[in-house]
């Protein structure tokens, strides 16, 4: 049996290579995670932030949130690019259904986590229940000015 | 990569500049004030075209630059179209200021009317209003001081609002009304002449049937009519804005500062000139997606989108008006309040003997203390602009009954108008939690109609007038 043996050349090299792996670790693992609304959104609009699995505080470079409304991202892609330095995206104007987003960068080869994100309007009937209740208070509170001010212009203030 | 439309160090300066003319021209003003009365109501000797530009101008806000942008990009047309409705606030007022300056000939504040009319429960109430409303207001808009800041030039939204909170503490301290009035004609100015320069540039520059296309095919829910939420936010608005302006001592020290016969007019002329700004403004938040602009807030849309069109140079000109929209709001709440704590807390409550130089001593550190206040509120950045407003929509809505009815109804009794301004606040505020921000006003003022009606039936004693005027 021969026992295997280990030179001081490649001893050398081994730790020189296990040292370079330490310092190309960070870059290697970096991701991005996106986080998004937790509960089914009611409005159409919703803000997402991405972080950096490497050092929060670091800027993200090109950063874009890409929204589709498939798992595959095939259907209706659109792209969002965030502003300036920003990690956190307001995104407006999203019709009943359910999307899927990720975020991806110029400094990261892959794309975050997807996450889901449920659309889903209140009814109309709430809406305009609500318009029409307005609509009569409003009335009946023009009106009750109109007519106090009508009046207290035909008699004086100490009626 | 930073795509600012402006370097920071650009931002600061004229930031710099203005707060040295401002607070300079508020010092010059100021040596003017004899009285307390000078301080707080400019002497009651405000003329129509100061009376109907600081009506305009302190209407002109966060709401209108930040908050209208910010809603027409979450809701699409009806946003922008319903915050224009808020002009009816001052439409509406106009006959009541008349009303207010045949009735309080002498008095100072709102508050004074409602202890006069209603009674000491009915004041509590309306106080603890007053004040949530006045600080909502006051740290939205030191707040929208950072946010504009950060928009245009990544300012760290602390300095800016710290520089917004300092400059208009400043001259206030030294001028007080006549300063804030003085202020708001030229702010008045730089807003319309400002608005209208973008407005020109905007559609030059972008174009209307271009972001029109683009609305249709990426986001055709900004252009629905029958978008749910902002079909519910749209009389929610109304009734916030009716809140505001009826309850709130901006606008009574205002009706009670101007001459006789001059309140009327410009509260209507006020109001007539605020109504084409949040279609413009909010008009700007329409092209974000067709330029690519998401910010990482809402209410940063406005300047954002304003200064990518227009370049540096636009991006100076939304600058200054955002700035004195902020401006000739900021130094009028600030007025407002601390002649609302003099008067009613520390000269009827506590020193009633106070002499006229204690009474304008105090009104000074009052303004001082609101500004370190508020800005301690701003430090951390709790929500966005528009959800902290219509939270205190919650609140103000519920005066508009009592408020009406107050000064026309003789029968309305203090216990019911207590009530209503309650009832009216808690129920806002379940709605607020439960359904939206965009509910909470409606519900308010809907409950306090109904205890009011109550209130008017029920009522069997009817109020004499004359016990509004104190000096009788």
């Amino acid at each position: 049996m021969v026992k295997p043996s280990i030179g001081a050349g490649r001893m050398i090299k081994m730790l020189s290579l296990c040292f370079l792996l330490t310092l190309a670790a960070p870059s290697a693992a970096q991701s991005l995670q996106l986080n998004g609304p937790d509960s089914t959104v009611r409005e159409g609009y919703f803000t997402v932030n991405v972080s950096s699995t490497t050092d929060a505080s670091e800027p993200i470079a090109s950063l874009v949130i890409e929204a589709s409304s498939s798992k595959d991202f095939k259907q209706n892609l659109q792209t969002f690019p965030a502003l300036g330095d920003f990690k956190k995206l307001s995104l407006t104007g999203f019709s009943d259904g359910t999307y899927y987003l990720r975020a991806r960068s110029e400094d990261v080869s892959e794309y975050s986590n997807v996450i889901q994100v449920r659309v889903q309007h209140y009814p109309l009937w709430q809406a305009l229940g609500l318009f029409v209740v307005g609509f009569l208070i409003f009335t009946a509170l023009v009106v009750t000015i109109i007519r106090f001010h009508q009046k207290s212009e035909a008699e004086p203030a100490d009626d | 990569m930073t795509e600012f439309a402006l370097d920071t160090s650009v931002g600061l300066t004229i930031v710099v500049l203005f707060g040295i003319g401002w607070i300079l021209f508020g010092y010059w003003l100021g040596r003017k004030n004899k009285t307390h009365e000078d301080f707080a109501l400019a002497g009651r000797n405000v003329g129509f075209a100061f009376a109907a530009a600081t009506a305009m101008a302190t209407w002109v806000t966060s709401n209108t630059t930040l908050v209208a942008p910010q809603l027409t990009y979450q809701f699409g047309l009806w946003g922008m179209i319903g915050y224009s409705f808020a002009a009816l606030g001052l439409l509406l007022f106009a006959p009541m200021a008349k009303r207010i300056k045949q009735l309080l000939p002498n008095g100072y504040t709102s508050g004074d009317f409602v202890r006069l009319r209603y009674g000491q429960v009915a004041w509590w109430v309306f106080i603890i209003i007053s004040v949530v409303y006045a600080f909502g207001w006051l740290i939205s808009l030191g707040m929208a001081g950072g946010i504009l800041l950060e928009s245009l030039s990544g300012l760290d939204y602390h300095i800016g609002m710290t520089a917004i909170l300092i400059i208009c503490v400043g001259y206030t301290l030294f001028g007080g009304m006549r300063a804030v009035i003085a202020t708001d004609f030229i702010q008045a100015l730089i807003i319309i002449v400002g608005v209208s320069v973008i407005a020109y540039w905007l559609i030059d520059n972008v174009g209307l049937d271009s972001i029109h296309q683009n609305l249709s095919a990426e986001h055709p829910q900004l252009l629905d009519v029958l978008f749910p939420a902002a079909v519910m936010f749209l009389f929610n608005n109304i009734f916030f804005g009716l809140g505001e302006i009826f309850h709130s001592n901006v606008w009574w020290s205002r009706a009670l500062s101007f001459k006789k016969d001059v309140a009327y007019k410009a509260y209507l002329t006020g109001g007539l000139m605020w109504l084409p700004i949040p279609i413009v403004t909010g008009f700007i938040a329409l092209a974000a997606p067709q330029l690519g602009i998401f910010p990482p807030s809402a209410d940063m849309i406005g300047p954002t989108v304003a200064a990518a069109v227009l370049g540096k140079a636009g991006a100076i000109v939304v600058f200054i008006v955002i700035f004195s929209a902020l401006a000739s709001s900021l130094d009028s709440l600030l007025a407002a309040t601390s002649d609302l704590v003099t008067q009613d807390l520390f000269h009827k409550k506590f020193k009633p003997k106070a002499s006229d130089k204690t009474l304008m001593r105090f009104n000074r550190y009052c303004i001082l203390g609101l500004g370190i206040m508020t800005w301690l509120f701003c430090l951390p950045r709790i929500a966005t602009l528009g959800a902290l407003l219509n939270f205190a929509g919650a609140f103000v809505a519920s005066t508009i009954w009592p408020i009406v009815l107050g000064l026309y109804q003789r029968k309305l009794s203090g216990s019911y108008a207590a009530a209503a301004m309650a009832f009216g606040t808690l129920s806002g505020l379940v709605g607020y939690f439960a359904i939206g921000f965009y509910v909470a006003a409606l519900i308010s003022c809907a409950v306090s109609g109904v205890i009011c009606w109550v209130g008017v039936v029920n009522s069997q004693r009817l109020f004499d007038w004359r016990q509004l005027n104190e000096e009788n």
